[in-house]
């Protein structure tokens, strides 16, 4: 087993910058989740790694090797498709053994292992059909079998659970997670999904427009998140972001905004002093839906005059366990997931209470976080 | 509704029942005709035999017998069988080898070479004939089958190079690549995952290329003459109809035996059309 390490490496289709200078380091036995919206170059990250795609500029290594120009066959690493591409002319047995058979390992052991990973993966039962016998997420199955099997080094899977449907991919998600569990390989694994990335990886890589935007856990991603683009993009409904300025007066700092004006706590203002450098500037607040409530039902944080404003409700989504709030201040629209025992009604003013511990606060040029 | 859908397929029906009319009527006559003493067939038309047609004793096997020992047709049963396999398999097994190229590898002038091969179908193949010719006579390859092999391969390449490619241009990139990333060499997908894919598209040029070649007679003509040891069916048949321009029951036995074998390839590679033969790899 071996880790992946990208150092500055660079995508170029002609003029599209695919990927820009990318820098990453995925140790050993990691599960690392590459996320990011469509076209922002994921695929093309996995498939350099995978030996499908030159390198434009850059280095790639896995384990200590540098392999920008190895062949992909000589990378050791085992790739699941997005869409599966199964061999269709084989069954599932040799679909699974097929790269086996290609090393020249021994009859018996293919057996062996073939059987060993359809027993993991629960499809001992179709070792005989065709592909096209077999459902989406037997398919799927399969396609994973034919990386396991091969025992590789890195595993490199793309959206590989994007064509199931929503109750499948909950199912195969936590037996990815489990096989990995077992099997310690390096895994890099890319999908469009945050929910996905989140309750997968050990790491999560951020990526917009080719360019690397953040790599960490999951809960620093959601707790600190280094620019906008990643407050936005991870969790949902996505952080609400309003312009504000930074009022201070005389050791308290007020976010003012529109109808509103908030009182930052003095937890947050330890834990990011950068805040200070800030006062008397025009910023950009982002606040999550969960950590706004209703003033009136709230319960996880103490409601006062210095952290509350009232907005106008225009969409109640109840959603059993609590409510969306779409409301609106000013000219300036936000969503709240709100106590499900609130009594907002379309039209209603209400007053909305605010975590203020949990504020974000932005550059307004750089969008960067400010910590 | 209900009876326009009906009043459709009444029509398409009959269209169908009067294109195999078409196709099978004259075919029974052929076969028909070769199989009625001579007299019979220059008196009266080959439906008479309905009158009466269990009368076995209307029948003979004379014709088959005379042509195939007197007019040599059982050599040139032989020779157009040779001509038309390797003539067939040839050209196919090599496009398939040019295709996978074109389609799979980057190369310089790839574009170009294959603008060329493009621009190769709509050659005239007369317009080779005469260039053709001089070469083979210098390197004495008229009048052998190494020649006439090697000719109906040139002829039959940009047309099966040109279809293949399109084939194997439209399988799946994914596979390709999940093949290379299992640890396979070029030429494990070509024979392992490009080849049996293709079987369908394999098949059908097969037939084409096989029927072109067989019923050929021009490429024959001017490769091999008219010597009688290397001359095909159609250059035989063509020179019965030449010398025994009357013999109509000789012709007809001639004909029947050229149009079997044809027939027979056709149906043994039917079942290798196979629709949907990509199903379960890919999500598209
Ligand atoms: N072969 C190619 N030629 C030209 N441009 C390409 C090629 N492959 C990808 N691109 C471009 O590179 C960028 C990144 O593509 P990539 O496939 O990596 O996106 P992605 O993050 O995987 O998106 P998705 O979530 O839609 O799969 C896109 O702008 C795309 O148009
Ligand atoms: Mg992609």
């Amino acid at each position: 087993m071996a880790g992946v390490t990208l150092e500055n490496v660079t995508k170029r289709f002609g003029d599209v910058v695919a990927v820009k200078e990318a820098t990453l380091e995925v140790p050993d036995q990691d599960f690392l989740v590459l996320v990011g919206p469509s076209g922002c170059g994921k695929t093309t990250t996995l498939r350099m790694v995978a030996g499908l795609e030159d390198i434009t500029e850059g280095k790639i290594k896995i384990g200590e090797k540098v392999v920008n120009d190895l062949p992909p066959k000589d990378r050791d690493i085992a790739m699941v498709f997005q869409n599966y591409a199964l061999y269709p002319h084989m069954n599932v047995f040799n679909n699974m053994g097929f790269g086996l058979k290609l090393r020249k390992i021994p009859r018996d052991e293919i057996t062996k292992r073939v059987k060993e990973a359809a027993k993991l993966l629960g499809i001992e039962n179709l070792l005989d059909r065709k592909p096209a016998q077999l459902s989406g997420g037997q398919r799927q199955r399969v396609a994973l079998g034919r990386a396991i099997v091969r025992n590789p080094q890195v595993f490199l899977m793309d959206e590989p659970l994007s064509n199931l449907d929503a109750k499948l991919r909950v199912q195969m998600r936590a037996e990815l997670s489990k096989l990995h569990d077992r099997l310690k390989t390096t895994i890099i694994y890319v999908t469009h999904d945050q929910t996905e990335a989140m309750t997968m990886g050990d790491k999560i890589v951020v990526q917009n427009e080719g360019v690397i935007q953040q790599v960490a856990p999951p809960l620093t991603l959601y707790n600190e998140p280094e620019n906008m683009f990643v407050a936005g993009f991870i969790g949902s409904p996505a952080m609400n972001f309003i312009k504000v300025k930074l009022r201070r007066e005389d050791e308290d700092f007020f976010v003012d905004g529109a109808d509103l004006n908030l009182k930052l706590s003095s937890a947050l203002l330890d834990k990011r002093p950068g805040i200070k450098e800030y006062a008397n500037q025009d910023v950009i607040m982002g606040i999550r839906p969960e950590d706004l409530g209703d003033a009136q039902v709230e319960k996880e944080f103490q409601v006062s005059d210095d952290n509350s404003f009232t907005a106008d409700v225009e969409v109640v989504e109840p959603l059993g366990s609590e409510i969306s709030l779409y409301f609106k201040i000013g000219d300036i629209s936000g969503i709240a997931r709100v106590d499900a025992d609130s009594k907002a009604r379309v039209g209603d003013k209400i007053k909305l209470a605010c975590n203020t511990e949990k504020i974000h606060l932005f550059d307004r040029e750089t969008e960067e976080a400010i910590k | 509704m209900e009876s326009r859908n009906l009043f459709m397929r009444m029509l398409m029906h009959a269209v169908i029942i009067i294109m195999v009319l078409i196709w099978v009527v004259p075919t029974l006559g052929i076969l028909i005709s070769s199989i009625r003493p001579a007299s019979d067939v220059l008196n009266t038309g080959w439906w008479t035999v309905f009158k009466s047609p269990l009368e076995v004793t209307q029948f003979t096997v004379e014709n088959y017998e005379s042509i195939i020992e007197r007019a040599g047709m059982g050599t040139a049963f032989r020779n157009s069988v040779i001509i038309a396999s390797v003539g067939t398999l040839l050209p196919v097994t090599t496009a398939a080898f040019a295709a996978f190229g074109f389609s799979r590898l980057n190369f310089w002038g790839k574009r170009f070479l294959f603008g060329i091969i493009i621009g190769l179908i709509v050659v005239p193949l007369q317009m080779t004939f005469i260039p053709v010719l001089r070469v083979y006579h210098q390197v004495g390859l008229s009048g052998t089958f190494l020649g006439v092999w090697l000719a109906h391969t040139a002829y039959g390449l940009p047309f099966a190079v040109f279809m293949l490619h399109n084939f194997f241009s439209a399988l799946p990139r994914d596979l390709f690549e999940a093949a290379y990333i299992d640890g396979a060499s070029l030429l494990s997908v070509f024979f392992r995952i490009a080849l049996p894919l293709s079987v369908p598209a394999l098949a059908s040029l097969i037939i084409f290329q096989f029927l072109w070649v067989w019923n050929d007679l021009l490429v024959s003509l001017i490769y091999l003459g008219g010597t009688r040891d290397v001359a095909p069916l159609t250059v035989r048949l063509a020179s019965l109809v030449g010398s025994y321009g009357q013999d109509w029951h000789l012709l007809t036995a001639a004909a029947f035996i050229s149009i079997v074998v044809p027939v027979v390839v056709f149906i043994g590679l039917q079942k290798y059309f196979v629709r949907g033969i990509l199903a379960g790899s890919v999500k598209s």
